[in-house]
């Protein structure tokens, strides 16, 4: 599984946010680095196809795409099992709930979770879906150390042999997931082999 | 939970207290004006209008009215949510439906009832004109409502529906459905004592028989006030009744869940 970027333009309002982007990405880890505001989540988001790009195309030839948005997104009316089970309806969810020490959780609705508990339960979520394309966003923001371990055992788990990017400003947990950096400085993106 | 139980008893209590005592301030107004005004053509007092309403339920003509106006209003609500609800979900779905229907929702929610009342009566006969002014009066609230629902479905979780391509039941369930209801349940509070009041003056104006309405027209034709005060009082209390029964149904109550968070 590929996806490529060619001579992708972005921009917002009449200012650009990413520009002249060509890359070519195939399986493994890639962690997106930059500053807050840099273009990562756009990043994430042109390949899942919800950004569309003013210039250039981005193919991913079909892939199916799993998202952990920044921020949780559960549907509120369901529990955390059963938010599960909207995206994965052929999964069980009990192995990946407890791999993210959330066992204890899957019958709560999201209302009724603190705001850690709620991030990786959206990202339980996208985790069970069996994706081609797994995307991370900020997968160890508001975490405690314990928690963010589980995180990072839990992502190497469940997307190893996956094409998966991870967009993280945790410098620790970028080491740990020992993957390829994408560089995101000003409007350029750049993939660095030797990190 | 002994305590709990104690405290709902007496918020109850509290509150029975203070709403009658509110009742017994404006019965002794009303009392009192009609003491001072001393016509019973004018403003009756209580008592004459209590009499009444005695009276009234001993009949067996009383019941029926009550009967036959509640299944005249209620055939309009339902008709008025059932078609608004169809409706909003076409409007929402085919811009060209919206834009032929805005412009017949506004008219009906700016054309005065009494015109409507009058124009049906020449249209469709006047045994149907109260249920087709209920269904008026529910229309345009109930589709408006869930229409301004429908567009404002939570975006970042209509992304989700997109990215996993959930199907159109799905996305009925999970996005549609929880945006509409609480706008819909609104409307559906707001119309009911409308379609109940536009109900009732179709029948004023349309005289029917075995209607509460007729025997208003009735009372007033024949100068009765305390009967004309009675039915009144009846229409009202009927109003209440229904709309505290209605929406005891959980479909119509809008559960705001407690936002606690809970430690890890």
């Amino acid at each position: 599984m590929s996806i490529v970027f060619e001579n992708v333009l972005k921009m917002y309002n009449g200012t650009v946010v990413l520009q002249n982007v060509n890359l070519t990405l195939k399986n493994g880890v890639f962690t997106l680095r930059g500053a807050s505001g840099a273009g990562k989540t756009t990043f994430l988001r042109l390949i899942a196809d919800l950004e569309k790009p003013d210039a250039g195309t981005v193919c991913r030839d079909g892939a199916v795409v799993s998202y952990a948005f920044q921020e949780p997104r559960l549907f509120p009316q369901l529990t955390v099992s059963e938010n599960i089970l909207a995206v994965s309806p052929e999964q069980p969810d009990g192995e990946i709930l407890a791999a993210l020490g959330l066992s204890r959780a899957s019958g709560k609705y999201p209302h009724e979770l603190s705001g850690g508990m709620k991030k990786r339960a959206g990202l339980a979520r996208a985790l069970s879906v069996d994706a081609d394309i797994y995307l991370l966003d900020e997968p160890t923001s508001g975490q405690d150390p314990a928690h963010a371990e589980l995180i990072l055992a839990a992502i190497l788990r469940y997307t190893a042999g996956k094409l998966t990017l991870i967009a993280t400003h945790d410098e620790t947990f970028r080491r740990a997931l020992h993957g390829k950096t994408i560089d995101i400085e000003g409007t350029s993106v750049v993939l660095n082999d030797n990190d | 939970m002994k305590t709990s139980i104690t405290y709902s008893n007496k918020r109850f209590l509290d509150r029975f207290l203070r709403t009658g005592a509110a009742l017994l301030f404006w019965g002794c107004v009303w009392a009192a004006a009609a003491y001072f005004v001393d016509k019973e053509v004018l403003l009756p007092t209580p008592f004459a209008v209590g009499r009444v309403m005695v009276s009234l339920f001993a009949e067996t003509s009383f019941w029926f009215s009550i009967f036959g106006s509640l299944v005249r209003v209620l055939i309009g609500y339902i008709a008025g949510c059932a078609v608004g609800i169809i409706l909003a979900a076409f409007c929402f779905r085919f811009r060209l439906i919206n834009t032929m229907f805005s412009p017949v929702l506004s008219v009906i929610r700016a054309v005065p009832v009494a015109s409507f009342i009058i124009l049906a009566l020449v249209w469709i006969g006047r045994d149907r004109v109260p249920s087709f002014s209920a269904f008026l009066m529910v229309l345009p609230i109930v589709t408006g409502n869930i229409l301004t629902g429908l567009r404002s479905v939570d975006r970042e979780l209509w992304e989700v529906a997109k990215l996993y391509r959930f199907d159109f039941l799905k996305k009925f369930r999970l996005l549609y459905i929880p945006a509409a209801l609480p706008h819909f349940t609104s409307a559906a509070r707001t119309s009911l004592g409308m379609a109940w009041k536009a109900g009732i003056a179709a029948e004023v104006l349309c005289s029917l028989s075995f209607s509460i309405g007729g025997y208003i027209y009735e009372s007033k034709v024949y100068l009765e006030t305390p009967a004309l005060f009675a039915w009144t009082i009846t229409v009202i209390l009927i109003s209440m009744l229904i709309e505290g029964l209605l929406f005891r149904l959980s479909v119509f109550r809008i559960d705001s869940h407690e936002k606690t968070e809970v430690a890890e």
